[in-house]
């Protein structure tokens, strides 16, 4: 294909800039080797770009130059490290509320999935069940029953607890006599309160469910073929023990004698 | 995205690539700086700036396109936002129009023939070249030196400056005649050349203006 003079003009800048597909460069070659004042129109254009070439070779940049960059890029990395920790600041002071609430939410939910504590967990200790014993049995509650035969008393609480709820049976030559009972915490365990006279005195007896609420510390004395914690707090002895899988606390103002021959024959 | 995958793969800081892949041009951006400001206290606070610009945009740079290029485009973005916005525009673009004497001189010489003048190009002195390629006017003394000079291609160009193809094709045509006819008219006048009106070239386009290579194409098809 053949190209005009005017094309040529037009085109040849392309043509010495190497912007021309190969079909055209053909073209335009072609043309230039049968036109001497197209060639004449090439060969300035050559000439100029070379002169430009020669006045602006490549010269390296002044050492300064690199060095100066060198340390716009520290300050440019300095500066990007602050944005993060600021920006990581902004973040953490806003993630902190959230997460503590976060975390008080999901400490509620696992408490109630967890319900009561299981037995592996921590065990209350005998010195603080005392208090509430000795609380007890000092202030001497108005009873939800009242009764004299420990059956009666079970039946009451059959459906009310859950655990078996067996007064202990003292020994008729303690006389002790069954007075009443009622429903109680011990910690946040139901627990059953029931008192006996017992010939001038009075015995208070926590039942509840050991399993659930494992009790350590006290001194270990047998009594009766029993394990007894015991624990003296103010004058009041209180000593504890647990029979298929029920917890007694016994609080007495009796003397400490007293009680444990109390215990070691209840049944 | 490449990039970060590419850092990821060979461990590298976004830093050590940075300088891996945009230091090798420091030479070519100082000396389009120099060129572009005309002083080179300037000159190193525009590459200074640029460069820092594009660490910071490093990340928007795609991996396998042309880092000449981008840097370039940053270069000359910023000398567009800052350099230029000191400088009195309205100067910077009269630049050789300014100058009418040399027009006197051309009108008044003739010229001893076509081959004296194309040998005249290589024997002009290099500070004079330099001294008209700086008086042309921005637009076109920036394109010629990304083409004659850097060896970026009219796509590349284009990408830099942020114009059309064409534009591209339009403003080095008219930039290297006008080159051509400063340092015609500077032969003629330092007693190189008889000047010739007739012989004195054109900074005109063709009758037809610049067509984009596209628009060529299409006309050859048809």
């Amino acid at each position: 294909m053949s190209m005009s003079c005017d094309d040529v003009r037009k085109f040849i800048q392309a043509y010495l800039d190497g912007e021309l597909d190969e079909h055209e460069w053909a073209a335009l070659s072609l043309h230039l080797e049968s036109c001497a004042s197209c060639r004449r129109e090439a060969r300035t254009e050559e000439r100029l770009r070379r002169a430009v070439r020669r006045s602006l070779p490549l010269e390296p940049a002044p050492a300064s130059l690199r060095q100066r960059v060198g340390t716009a890029l520290d300050a440019a990395d300095a500066e990007r490290r602050e944005e993060d920790a600021g920006r990581l600041r902004r973040w953490t002071l806003r993630l902190v509320p959230a997460a503590a609430v976060i975390a008080l939410g999901l400490g509620f939910l696992w408490s109630r999935l967890q319900g009561p504590r299981p037995a592996s967990g921590l065990k209350t200790s005998l010195a603080s069940l005392a208090e509430q014993s000795i609380e007890w049995h000092r202030l001497s509650p108005p009873m939800d029953v009242t009764a004299t035969n420990p059956e009666a008393v079970q039946r009451y609480f059959s459906d009310k607890v859950p655990f078996a709820v067996r007064p202990p049976v003292f020994p008729a030559g303690q006389r002790a006599r069954l007075v009443g009972a009622r429903l109680a915490n011990l910690r946040e365990h139901r627990a059953v309160f029931v008192t006996y006279q017992v010939g001038g005195g009075r015995v208070s007896v926590f039942i509840f469910d050991s399993n659930a609420l494992p009790v350590a510390g006290g001194r270990v004395v047998r009594a009766g073929g029993r394990d007894v914690r015991w624990q003296e707090v103010r004058g009041y002895n209180v000593g504890l023990y647990s029979a298929g899988g029920t917890g007694y606390a016994v609080t007495s103002d009796l003397d400490p004698r007293g009680l444990v021959q109390l215990i070691a024959h209840s049944h | 995205m490449g990039l970060f995958k590419r850092r990821k793969q060979s461990g590298a800081s976004q830093r050590e690539v940075f300088e891996r892949e945009a230091l090798p041009h420091l030479d070519a951006l100082h000396g389009m700086a120099l060129r572009l400001t005309r002083d080179e206290r300037q000159a190193e606070d525009l590459v200074q700036d640029a460069l820092v610009k594009a660490y910071r945009f490093f990340h928007r740079f795609e991996e396998g396109s042309n880092i000449k290029a981008w840097l370039f485009k940053v270069l000359v973005n910023t000398f567009y936002n800052t350099v230029r916005k000191e400088k009195n525009l309205g100067k910077l673009r009269a630049g050789v129009e300014l100058e009418p004497h040399r027009e006197r001189y051309l009108g008044a010489a003739t010229v001893a023939g076509r081959h004296a003048e194309e040998a005249t190009l290589d024997a002009l002195a290099v500070e004079e070249i330099k001294r008209e390629v700086d008086a042309l006017p921005e637009e076109f003394r920036t394109a010629v030196l990304l083409c004659d000079v850097h060896d970026l291609s009219y796509k590349e160009i284009a990408e830099v400056v942020g114009c059309p193809v064409g534009t591209v094709m339009s403003r080095l045509y008219r930039g290297r005649k006008l080159l051509q006819k400063r340092l015609h008219g500077y032969a003629v006048e330092q007693g190189y050349l008889k000047a010739d009106a007739e012989a004195e070239p054109s900074a005109e386009e063709p009758a037809q203006a610049i067509a984009s290579l596209e628009d060529f194409r299409r006309r050859k098809q048809a």
